[in-house]
């Protein structure tokens, strides 16, 4: 019992890590016991082992390979980093070109519709058939009623920017719809 | 700092890696290789140690922690010492390759630690050469954390204060770990011998 207490405290001594009364205690029992001395022999025979697998370099050939594909890795997220930034500036370009291109766009010209010949003749009839004394009695409101008519025609929309080649056409409803 | 960390900067010149490290935070790749030359041995040595000297998967490993260290630039402060950030960095990226290479040898992926290299060479070997395979064999046998202290204490020759500040735990337990260890590997060791013998 106690020299399993002591070959643990062995464990320390040789390293100078056990306390000082552990180290006392220790060398007062190794003093009468072969086994522990042994073990406490064994122990830094394994120290001494392990301080030179520290001296020991590594092969430099595996520093170089790892070096290489670190700085591989860096240069290919540089790359990836910048082209990142380069696709992200393109992108904002395109935006910022398409919102002058909105702004500067001016319209130019409304054209009104020629007017389908079925209104033209629906029109015709509706006016042979109004009374002339209701026209007399209400001339305003008809007119206004035919103005309105007229708006609510389907009107042709020509829209021309700076660019010539660059028209559009719309169909609208007359009343701005 | 230990001897050990002190000697993995050729010149001792700590103002000259403070230079690289402020040239390196600015982007300059040269300066992050030149920082690499200086760190590189150190943190491979530690990784073959952790990882039984599998050289693959030190390399692999010392990859990541050199990957980690130039995503980290920012975080070090003018002057400061990496290498305890490189030693803890190093530990950790070698228990997840272990617990990795762990699950790839549970699915019949690959040999055993000490199985693929066939074991020691006797024949030319001296004795103390013939210790050290055997030491070597029984380091890449300890639990994670038993092999993380030894190897910070013993191979890297660091003290048990600094052991405990990188491995993030007390002075007391890495001393048992420590005790632990080298009782293993001593038991592991004769146990060989007397096979062999």
């Amino acid at each position: 019992m106690k020299c399993e207490r002591m070959r643990e405290i062995a464990a320390l001594v040789v390293s100078g890590d056990a306390a000082a009364d552990q180290r006392r205690e220790f060398e007062e029992h190794a003093a009468g016991c072969a086994a522990c001395r042994e073990e406490a022999e064994a122990i830094r025979a394994v120290r001494e082992a392990l301080e030179e697998i520290g001296a020991e370099e590594p092969e430099a050939v595996s520093c170089a390979t790892v070096r290489a594909r670190v700085m591989e890795e860096i240069a290919g997220r540089r790359r990836r980093a910048a082209w990142g930034w380069w696709a992200a500036a393109m992108a904002a370009g395109a935006c910022a070109a398409v919102v002058v291109w909105m702004v500067t766009v001016r319209p130019a010209k409304v054209v009104p519709a020629a007017r389908p010949a079925v209104a033209r003749s629906v029109e015709a009839k509706a006016a042979q058939s109004v009374a002339p004394a209701m026209l007399r009695e209400r001339p305003r409101r008809t007119r206004a009623r035919r103005a309105r008519a007229v708006q609510a025609q389907p009107m042709l929309v020509k829209l021309e920017s700076e660019d010539p080649n660059v028209v559009i056409y719309w169909i609208t409803s007359g009343t701005g719809d | 700092m230990s001897m050990a960390a002190l000697e993995a900067i050729p010149d001792g010149d700590a103002e000259r890696s403070g230079e690289l490290m402020a040239r390196a935070k600015r982007g300059d790749a040269a300066a992050f290789e030149e920082l690499m030359r200086r760190y590189e041995r150190m943190v491979l040595r530690t990784a073959l140690r952790m990882l039984g000297g599998r050289r693959e998967e030190a390399e692999d490993a010392s990859q990541t922690v050199f990957l980690k260290m130039h995503g980290s630039l920012g975080r070090f402060r003018e002057g400061e010492d990496v290498a305890p950030w490189l030693y803890r960095t190093t530990v950790n990226a070698c228990r997840d390759a272990g617990r990795k290479a762990r699950r790839r040898r549970e699915v019949g992926l690959e040999p055993a630690a000490g199985a693929r290299d066939g074991g020691v060479g006797p024949e030319a070997a001296a004795e103390k050469e013939r210790l050290r395979e055997i030491v070597r064999e029984g380091l890449a046998r300890l639990p994670e954390k038993e092999r993380a202290a030894v190897v910070l204490r013993d191979v890297e020759g660091m003290e048990t204060r600094e052991v405990a500040g990188i491995l993030g735990t007390t002075e007391a337990t890495v001393r048992s770990q420590v005790r632990s260890g080298r009782r293993k590997i001593r038991e592991f060791a004769e146990r060989l011998l007397r096979k062999r013998t």
